[in-house]
């Protein structure tokens, strides 16, 4: 934990003491002191499990302690001291004077434990083999994980209200490592390895902010400065393909800094709130240019760029306007405007050298401009009905190769009743349009060019779009305290004039749940939820160039061209139910059971002349899951100031998916093109068995 | 490290000073005349800032509950005469009251803009002021002993509640990012209520190594990190809302392997229960799929094809 902060904490605890003393200052709080334990010892590999918890066995400490003055007020907690998730928060203030926090939280990031590689030195700069190597007995057993530290402090003063000013900082340290992999030739036909990458990145971020806040206007200034350090840009590592050491550059330090100055005026004509906002920003970062790459047998192949270094700048600005109004009774509208302008004036770079073989390579500044404007009017009928309408347009020009121009178009009707005793009820249909400008309709010169092919092919995150969506919402109190909830969602984005890409994907799902919260007695709740979700595409395989109509799909299939129809599918259920019951005057038992299914399939249609060894094959399971977790705690208070918590906690999670399903480390491969991998999800299940407990004494 | 230390300094010295600033007047935190009959009530606000500023007259009360001159008067037995909080106020009249104190506070300034005004949202239906009459929630086992903000924002976002369960997430239950991290809740410009102007400059205030500007970038990530990821869950490895490689080959489905189909043929187990050949599975489709070659989705520094491809 960092001392330093621990130590200012308590310095400005004891500087203030005198001055609580002054004060009716009343400080009460609680201390824990426990312990967990955990059985995971089925588990292959217990990352997912400890994704973002801790849950070593050791020691539990926590403190929670709340002062209150009629003028001072301070809020000091803090939990799992000293194991990796733990977490600490100090806020205070004089009321309506100022307030501050300071904190310092952190989590570890697992990704895999217990992993193979045949690389020394994982995780460094300089990452070494002898292939090829393909007998795990002799490889090196790694774990991935990093953690993540948030140290920082706020501090808002008010004293001078309306005006106030505050600053904010913290500083993210994350250390530790990160999977990463690489191709070994320029295709996957040439083996892949996976790498650990080491990861000891810092980013420090400052802010400050002034401004006015009354009731009928606020304005401030602030700005922001953030910079992100990476330790280690460069790693090297032995490519068993190529023969030779191999680099794989990693993020560049980068600065970035905004300011933002925004703006609210109330009580204006037809009782009227404008809101302002203007923002610009800009991000640099600054790094080489490597001047060679691996080649084949340990060559050193040019990469001859155009430039000495690079020099990467993006600048980005943004306006918002909205007019919120409610020119009569019941009737509330609003007018908005939105643009955002990426203004990428990175170095254009253009590399010639032997690495390219004949065919130069540049980058691609990426600008766009986005505008957006609308407006939405909300008539409140009368005390049970309320209706609304929108309508609202997306303008995008992109410095892209397929589409410069976009063109969203969405307006939305919603009704909203309580016509019913205790009955809620909304329902909202959403309709959007998207039209493109797409800039490879007439590539190539024939169906025997290749770049005719580019004609059928669109990214669906810009193509022409017809989306359709539903909204229905039931909240039904039939007894005090009992809430019954129901939501139905449907959603379907067709992709118009798509010959290939996705073609269409579509959502169902419905969720439900019931609540009963007396604070007196048994409290309860339980959910169901069930979603749907499929993905349709279509693509084409050209696997002979110069049979006749080659790139166009609209030929009859070949058993070497031919179109093939995808369909990807996600159906998740969840159900949960929870339990607060006080058995007894001192005891509470709380208990809690959540079983979440996923289950994934991938489906094709593809054309009979495709050779029945090669027929492209369902996959029934992919990225299929199962966790059941059941919690059961039970809080005992012996006195108003002692108490005792026990728990015990079952969770397991179970994994199929046809990417991982018999894994093996190694694919072999002709010539030194074997892939090396390191097990990442491949055996994710566990069981565990948690039991913890500690005692509460409250003062 | 001079740097660091000269932070935490001046840190301590704000602080420092703060505490020596005169309070201002009105800050009383005296029992109220409503305690003589609604204990349990004025037990629940006295050690907030609403109890706080509350005084013998009950004018913390009466800010939220309308003039009880006439309902002291008659101990009770008459009505409040206009209860801003009453079950038959919309939910803008109950903001109404809530915005007569906290307009001025900075984080409500886009209050009127946002969804949740828009929505018919009303402060109380998320601040408690008087406790918690909720159910429990379903929860898996978790080290904090912290509320989980998702918890009461999921009683009406359900399809984000569902999906923080989703096997793969943000720390959202597991306490470490809350709701708040990267919406207001109280009204914002943005799209969604995000704090920042832009979905991507929302997610780089943490993935900052993610930001850029690389040699080679990848131009849909620049524009919307929600073409490939889904913030809140989901059933696919780094929150992308569509398995690899399917979700690459709906954009990339021109030339070379891109276009072919990855199905059971290519796995480490075939259709009828049978492993593959040693060199039967596709490292185009096994295992992390195009990730195994092309870890630099989101932008390379690697000069040439090997950055153009996103491959080092």
């Amino acid at each position: 934990m960092n001392k330093k902060l621990i130590s200012i904490l308590i310095a400005n605890l004891f500087i203030a003491a005198p001055v609580f003393a002054q004060d009716t200052f009343k400080l009460e709080g609680s201390v824990s002191l426990g312990g967990v334990s955990v059985d995971d010892d089925d588990a292959v590999d217990a990352a997912k499990l400890n994704q973002f918890r801790d849950l070593s066995d050791g020691g539990l400490l926590g403190f929670d302690l709340r002062g209150r003055g009629a003028r001072y007020w301070l809020d000091l907690f803090g939990e799992n001291l000293g194991r990796d998730d733990y977490y600490v928060n100090l806020r205070g203030g004089m009321y309506d004077v100022f307030k501050y926090r300071l904190y310092s939280d952190q989590l570890k990031h697992n990704f895999l434990f217990g992993g193979l590689t045949p690389y020394a030195n994982a995780g460094g700069t300089n990452i070494t083999a002898t292939l090829p190597s393909t007998n795990t007995a002799t490889w090196n057993s790694v774990d991935i994980a990093y953690k993540r530290r948030d140290t920082g402090a706020m501090f808002e003063f008010q004293g001078a209200s309306p005006w106030y000013f505050r600053v904010d900082g913290n500083q993210v340290e994350q250390s530790g490592n990160k999977l990463g992999a690489s191709s070994q030739g320029m295709s996957p036909g040439n083996g892949m390895v996976d790498l650990v990458l080491p990861t000891e990145f810092s980013t420090r971020n400052a802010s400050v902010e002034g401004g006015y806040a009354a009731k009928t206007m606020h304005f401030s200034v602030s700005w922001l400065t953030s910079k992100f350090e990476n330790d280690n840009e460069v790693v090297n590592w032995y490519n068993g393909f190529y023969k030779g050491t191999d680099t794989t550059y990693l993020p560049f330090d980068n600065k970035y800094s905004r300011i933002a100055a925004n703006g609210t005026i109330r009580k204006l004509p037809l009782n009227s709130t404008l809101a302002v906002r203007f923002t610009k920003d800009k991000l640099d970062s600054d790094g080489f240019l490597g001047a060679t790459v691996l080649g084949a047998n340990g060559a050193s192949l040019t990469t001859l760029p155009n430039a000495g270094s690079f020099d990467g700048k993006v600048e980005n600005k943004t306006w918002t306007l909205a007019l919120a109004s409610s020119p009569m009774r019941g009737l509330d509208t609003r007018l908005y405007y939105n643009k955002i302008d990426r203004d990428d004036k990175s170095t254009h770079v253009t590399f010639t050298g032997t690495a390219s073989s004949g065919t130069p390579y540049e980058n691609e500044p990426y600008s766009f401009e986005r505008d957006n404007w609308g407006v939405d009017a909300y008539w409140r009928v009368n005390r049970q009905n309320r209706v609304g309408v929108g309508y609202d347009v997306l303008d995008i020009e992109r410095h892209r190769f397929d589409f410069d121009e976009s063109k969203d178009k969405r307006w939305f009707v919603e009704w909203k009743t309580s016509m019913l005793e205790n009955v809620s009820a909304r329902v909202k249909y959403q309709d959007l349009t998207r039209d493109s400008n797409f800039l490879l309709a007439n590539d190539g010169t024939g169906p025997q060019d290749v770049a005719y092919w580019n004609r059928f092919l669109q990214a669906y995150d810009a193509a022409n779009l017809d989306q359709k969506s539903w909204k229905a919402t039931l909240d039904f109190s039939p007894a005090e305290f009992l809430d019954i909830s129901i939501e139905g969602i449907t959603k379907e984005n067709k992709y118009r004039d798509m010959t290939l890409g996705r073609l269409k994907d579509t959502r169902r799902e419905l969720y439900a749940s019931l609540s009963y919260g007396n604070p007196d007695t048994a409290r309860f709740t339980v959910f169901g939820d069930v979603e749907n979700v499929k993905y349709d595409s279509r693509h084409r395989v050209v696997g002979a160039a110069t049979q006749t109509g080659a790139y166009d799909p609209a030929t009859p299939a070949t058993a070497q061209n031919y179109n093939w129809e995808g369909t990807a599918r996600d159906k998740n259920w969840a159900f949960g139910v929870a339990v607060d019951f006080p058995a007894t005057e001192k005891l509470m038992v709380k208990a809690s059971a959540v079983y979440y299914k996923t289950d994934g399939s991938l489906d094709f249609a593809a054309p009979s002349v495709i050779a029945a060894a090669t027929y492209p094959q369902a996959v029934a399971n992919y990225d299929d899951s199962k966790r059941t977790s059941f919690n059961l705690k039970g809080i005992y208070a012996f006195s108003k100031s002692l108490s005792i918590t026990a728990g015990y906690a079952y969770e397991k999670y179970d994994y199929k998916d046809a990417q991982v399903d018999g894994f093996r480390y190694v694919i072999p491969g002709n010539a030194g093109a074997d892939s090396y991998m390191m097990g990442y999800n491949a055996n994710p299940q566990y069981k565990a068995n948690i039991l913890y407990g500690f005692v509460t004494w409250k003062f | 490290m001079h740097h660091r230390f000269a932070a935490k300094l001046a840190t301590a010295c704000a602080l420092s000073l703060a505490f020596l600033w005169p309070a201002s007047a009105g800050a009383q935190g005296a029992e109220p005349v409503c305690n003589k009959c609604h204990e349990e009530s004025n037990d629940s606000i006295k050690s907030t800032p609403h109890g706080a500023k509350n005084d013998a007259a009950g004018k913390a009360c009466q800010s939220c509950h309308g003039d009880a001159t006439e309902h002291v008067a008659a101990r009770g037995k008459k009505p409040l005469a206009d209860d801003k909080m009453a079950k038959a106020k919309t939910p803008d009249q109950k903001a109404e009251a809530c915005m007569s104190c906290h307009a001025g506070n900075r984080q409500l300034a886009f209050w009127e803009s946002g969804k949740h005004a828009k929505n018919d949202v009303a402060c109380s239906d998320c601040h408690s002021i008087h406790g918690r009459n909720r159910g429990p929630q379903p929860a898996i086992h978790t080290t904090t002993q912290r509320p989980i903000e998702a918890d009461m924002c999921g009683t009406c976002h359900k399809q984000v509640r569902n999906a923080t369960m989703k096997p793969s997430h943000h720390p959202i239950l597991e306490g470490k990012v809350k709701c708040s991290d990267c919406h207001n809740p109280h009204g914002a410009l943005s799209q969604a209520m995000v704090k920042h102007e832009t979905v991507n400059q929302q997610c780089f205030s943490c993935h900052a190594d993610k930001r850029g500007p690389f040699l080679f970038g990848h131009p849909v990530v620049e524009e919307n990190c929600l073409t490939c990821h889904t913030p809140h869950g989901s059933s696919h490895n780094k929150l992308l809302n569509e398995k690899v490689p399917n979700l690459c080959q709906d954009c990339h489905v021109q030339g070379r392997h891109p276009t072919a189909y990855y199905g059971q043929n290519q796995a480490w187990i075939l259709a009828n229960g049978n492993p593959n050949t040693p060199t039967g599975p596709s490292n185009r489709f096994v295992y992390r799929s195009c990730l195994n070659c092309h870890n630099a989705i989101h932008g390379s520094n690697a000069p040439s094809n090997r950055g153009r491809y996103l491959i080092r």
